[in-house]
C-alpha cells in the first residue's frame, strides 16, 4: 500500500506562505475580547474577538448591516457619538483597555487616524489641510510644518500632483486626490493605526488602485484596518480578513486562507458572491 | 438570502459538462484502442488516431472557457479551484487520449497476426484502466473523495499487470530475437498503459484538491 497521508507540507502551501507574509509573531495592536454593542435594543456586535497585529493590513468584510463599520468605529470610540449606544467587553489597544474611564479619547484618536468613505477635506488650502493637525498639536514653526506637509503628501503618493498648487483650495482636487489628501492629513499627526471605512467606494478604478497601492506601502510603518464592500480589494490588499455576519465574526484568518479555502460555508458563500 | 451569480453558476456547470464529455470521449478512445489491439483491426486503430484531434480541440475549449471565467468573474475558493481543476483534469485526459492514439499507432506497426506474444495481460490492464476511468468520472460527478483515493489502488493493479507483461515480453525477446521489432511495439503499449494509469491518478489528486483544498499524493 502506498502512503496516502495528507501532504500538508506541499510546495504550493509553502509558496502561498511566501506570497503572503513571512510567518513572524507580530505584536498585537488591538486585542478585542468579547465585545458586545447595542444600538438601543438592537444587538449590533455579538461577542467579537479579534487579535489585530502591528504592521498588518486587516480587512473587515461582510454584507450591509453586518456591523463592520460599527466595529471599526469602536476602535477609536467614535461610535460613542451615537447617544443610544451601549457596549461591554474589552478592547485593548497596546495592552490597555480603551473603555477605561481614565483613558483619554483624544489621546486615542491622536494615535488612531481615520479615513472615511467620502473624502472630507477641510474647506481650506491643500497646505492647511495637512498642517491643521500638527498646528492643533502645537507645531508653529513654518519650516517644520513645511517638512511635515511635504513628507505627508509624498507618503500619500500625491505630492507630485499638488506640489505646485499647495495654496489652492482642496475642493479643487478630484475625488481620488481628495481621498489621498485625507490620508496625507491623517499621516501628518503620525498615527500608529489607520482605520479606513470603505475608503475607495466613492472613487474611480484608477484612484482606487492608487489608494490600494498606498495601503500596501503604508503598512510597513502603520497598522491598517480597512472596512470594504469590495471583496477583491480585501483579497488584494490585506494580510488578514475578518468576515462579519449579523454582528458576529464568522471567520478571521489569513487572507490567503479566507479567499483560498475558507472554513465556514457562510464565508465561502459570501466571498464567492452567493449572497450579500 | 437571495442566491446570486446564476449566470456564473450556469457557466461553471457548462465547464463541468465539457470536462465530463472529454472524460467520456477519452474512455471511448481507450475502449476503442483496446478493441483495435484485441482484434488487430487497423481501421479501428486509424479511427482512434483520427478522433484524437476532436479531444485536443475540446481540451483547448475548456482552457479558453476557464480563462474567460477567471478574467470575467474573479472566482475565489471552491469556484476558483473548480476552474483550475477543470483545466488540470482536461490536460491529463488529453494526455491519456494521446496515449490511446499511440497504442493505435503501435497496432498499425505490428505486422504479424495472430500476435507473436500473448496479450491477455494487456487486455487485463485495459479492463482496469476502463474501470479507473469510470471511477474517476463518478468521483468527479459526485465530489467523492473516497472514490478519488481508490484510483491509487487501481493504479497499483495496472503497474503490477504491465510489469508482469513487460517481463514476459522481455523473456520472449531474449528467446526469439527475430521478433524483437514486433515485441517492442507491445512493450511500448505496456508503457503507455502504465502512464495512462498515472494520469488518471493525477485526476484523483486534482479531485481531492478540489474538494478539500489540500494536496494529496496518490502516486507517492
Amino acid at each position: 500500500m502506498m502512503d496516502t497521508k495528507l501532504n500538508t507540507k506541499s510546495v504550493v502551501t509553502e509558496g502561498a506562505e511566501r506570497m503572503n507574509q513571512p510567518v513572524v509573531a507580530r505584536e498585537s495592536v488591538y486585542n478585542v475580547k468579547n465585545l458586545n454593542l447595542w444600538y438601543g435594543d438592537d444587538h449590533a456586535l455579538k461577542d467579537v474577538n479579534l487579535d489585530i497585529k502591528k504592521n498588518e493590513v486587516t480587512a473587515i468584510i461582510g454584507p450591509s448591516g453586518c456591523g463592520k463599520s460599527t466595529f471599526i468605529k469602536t476602535l477609536n470610540r467614535m461610535v460613542e457619538l451615537v447617544p443610544i449606544v451601549r457596549t461591554n467587553g474589552v478592547i485593548e489597544y497596546h495592552g490597555r483597555n480603551i473603555f477605561e474611564k481614565e483613558y483619554g479619547v483624544e489621546e486615542l484618536r491622536t494615535s488612531v487616524g481615520m479615513v472615511f468613505q467620502q473624502p472630507n477635506p477641510f474647506p481650506k488650502s491643500i497646505y492647511d489641510n495637512i498642517a491643521y493637525g500638527p498646528r492643533v498639536h502645537g507645531v508653529k514653526n513654518k519650516k517644520i510644518l513645511d517638512e511635515i506637509v511635504e513628507r505627508s503628501l509624498r507618503r500619500a503618493a500625491i505630492w507630485d500632483e499638488v506640489k505646485d498648487r499647495l495654496n489652492e483650495n482642496a475642493y479643487g482636487l478630484s475625488g481620488g486626490q481628495q481621498q489621498r489628501l485625507c490620508i496625507a492629513r491623517c499621516l501628518a499627526i503620525e498615527p500608529d493605526v489607520i482605520l479606513m471605512d470603505e475608503p475607495t467606494s466613492a472613487l474611480d478604478p484608477i484612484s482606487t488602485l492608487k489608494v490600494e497601492e498606498l495601503v500596501q506601502e503604508l503598512k510597513s510603518d502603520y497598522s491598517i484596518i480597512i472596512v470594504t464592500h469590495n471583496m477583491q480589494q480585501a483579497a488584494r490588499v490585506s494580510d488578514k480578513t475578518a468576515f462579519f455576519l449579523n454582528g458576529e465574526v464568522v471567520e478571521f484568518d489569513q487572507t490567503d486562507r479566507i479567499f483560498g479555502n475558507p472554513t465556514d460555508k457562510r464565508t465561502e458563500d459570501y466571498i464567492s458572491g452567493r449572497f450579500g | 438570502m437571495a442566491a446570486n451569480r446564476t449566470i456564473f453558476g450556469e457557466n461553471l456547470a457548462i465547464l463541468d459538462q465539457k470536462v465530463f464529455l472529454l472524460a467520456r470521449k477519452t474512455m471511448q478512445q481507450i475502449a476503442t484502442t483496446a478493441e483495435a489491439l484485441e482484434k488487430y483491426d487497423q481501421d479501428i486503430a486509424r479511427g482512434v488516431i483520427a478522433n484524437d484531434n476532436e479531444l485536443d480541440d475540446l481540451e483547448l475549449e475548456i482552457n479558453d472557457d476557464a480563462i474567460l471565467l477567471i478574467a470575467k468573474q474573479q472566482p475565489v475558493a471552491t469556484d476558483l479551484r473548480r476552474i483550475i481543476t477543470a483545466m488540470k483534469i482536461s490536460s491529463d485526459l488529453e494526455r491519456i487520449a494521446d496515449y490511446a492514439g499511440n497504442i493505435s499507432k503501435a497496432v498499425l506497426r505490428v505486422e504479424t497476426f495472430p500476435y507473436v506474444i500473448d496479450i491477455s495481460l494487456l487486455k487485463e490492464a485495459f479492463e482496469t484502466l476502463l474501470d479507473m476511468t469510470e471511477t474517476a468520472i463518478v468521483a468527479y460527478r459526485d465530489g467523492d473523495v473516497e472514490k478519488a483515493k481508490a484510483l491509487s489502488d487501481l493504479d497499483n493493479v495496472i503497474d503490477e499487470t504491465t510489469y508482469k507483461a513487460l517481463r514476459q515480453y522481455m523473456r520472449h525477446m531474449s528467446l526469439q530475437p527475430i521478433v524483437v521489432d514486433e515485441v517492442m511495439q507491445f512493450t511500448n503499449i505496456c508503457r503507455y498503459i502504465e502512464r495512462m494509469g498515472d494520469h488518471l491518478t493525477n485526476v484523483g489528486e486534482h479531485l481531492i484538491y478540489l474538494e478539500k483544498g489540500k494536496h494529496y499524493d496518490l502516486n507517492g
